[in-house]
């Protein structure tokens, strides 16, 4: 009998009300990170929000992809385990190898309009 | 489900919160290197051994501040290719072109395949966050203005003639300069020696017909390059921003 992956996703949304340290981190270090790499697609300071420049500016989709860099250092730290999930002792137990991040939604001026999700994805085997 | 993991994080906090100030009164202690003890002594009897779930550390371990993944001088992330060694160095045209310390510089370009490191696809692809940002990296300029780079010669890809971006920013983020490095050409020229890799250099853009650089007649862009494919290339380039 063959066997079938099947890929779960856990999707975790970080915006200004997170309250624990590592959603924190996440959160400031992203919107810095934002802050700067957006002005590449930004270099006469037209527009003030992540959406306007995905509206107006080629590529300025890269910023999903160029802005997770500041978060794989707290990826690391979860040594490759899932928050948030919990087994029945209250412990975290689902692996992951892969991840995308995504800024939702950002202002340059506003953190508190900063909203970011990390998908992470983790594989098991389901019976054909 | 909701609830239960509002009460284990009640828990949690009850139980740590003694523990973390302990830790910084010891942290303390050896500081002042004074010899008295610190703390009461505990008089609430153990619950060990009763049929409940012991707490366990569901935030893994604490979380410390980390840059982002940019900051390191070596960018190769395992990429195969030539060895590059890139100083650059950074002047501020409001002050003579003298050094400027504390900017920020990223650089980022293609691996020998002519590709650069980004999600790949649409939707919902994932992507493994070990080495997914290869060939991009920042580095803060010392008090000469420098900063260095050990990566790998890039590849090319249609219509580009091989080059590296970069992006300065002030030591606060604030963008200073966007450009790019070109790369001298012609015999004997790093280019030549590495011949667009395994592509070789069929269909290969030069300088001036490059639609970034053709503009450049002084050759204020392109960088010095010296090297072989055995020991590797070293490159040069002064770069003069408005700070």
């Amino acid at each position: 009998m063959s066997q079938k992956i099947i890929t779960l996703c856990y999707r975790k949304i970080i915006d200004d009300s997170n309250s624990s340290h590592w959603d924190k981190f996440v959160h400031e270090d992203s919107f810095l990170e934002f802050k700067m790499q957006s002005q590449f697609y930004n270099q006469d300071g037209k527009y003030g929000t992540f959406a306007e420049l995905l509206m107006h500016v080629p590529g300025a989709d890269k910023l999903h992809f160029l802005v997770s860099a500041a978060i794989t250092g707290y990826l690391r730290q979860l040594n490759g385990i899932i928050p948030d999930i919990l087994d029945n002792l209250g412990r975290r137990f689902l692996t992951f190898e892969n991840f995308k991040f995504e800024i939702i939604n950002s202002d340059f001026n506003d953190i508190e309009k900063h909203k970011v999700a990390i998908n992470f994805f983790f594989e098991t085997i389901g019976v054909a | 489900m909701e609830r239960k993991n509002f009460i284990r994080s009640l828990m949690i906090g009850a139980i740590s919160t003694p523990v973390i100030i302990e830790a910084c009164k010891k942290a303390g202690n050896t500081e002042s290197n004074t010899t008295s003890g610190s703390g009461t002594a505990n008089t609430s009897a153990g619950t060990n051994g009763t049929c409940t779930v012991a707490p366990t550390e569901t935030e893994g371990p604490f979380p410390t501040k980390v840059p982002a993944s940019y900051v390191r001088s070596d960018i190769t992330d395992g990429r195969s290719g030539y060895k590059m060694t890139a100083k650059i160095s950074i002047g501020n045209i409001n002050n003579s072109c003298a050094a400027l310390a504390g900017a920020i510089v990223d650089i980022w370009h293609c691996d020998a395949e002519g590709n650069y490191s980004e999600y790949g696809g649409t939707g919902m692809q994932s992507t493994n966050y070990q080495s997914v940002h290869f060939l991009r990296g920042r580095q803060t300029t010392d008090a000469n203005g420098l900063v260095t780079f050990t990566s790998i010669f890039p590849g090319w890809y249609s219509g580009r003639a091989t080059h590296i971006h970069v992006h300065v920013y002030s030591a606060s983020g604030t963008s200073l300069s966007v450009t790019q490095i070109a790369f001298p050409e012609g015999a004997g020229s790093a280019v030549a020696l590495v011949n667009g890799y395994s592509k070789g250099l069929n269909g290969y853009t030069y300088n001036n017909a490059d639609n970034v650089f053709s503009d450049d007649k002084t050759g204020i862009e392109i960088a010095k390059v010296s090297g072989t494919l055995a020991a590797g290339f070293d490159l040069t380039f002064k770069l003069n921003v408005r700070a």
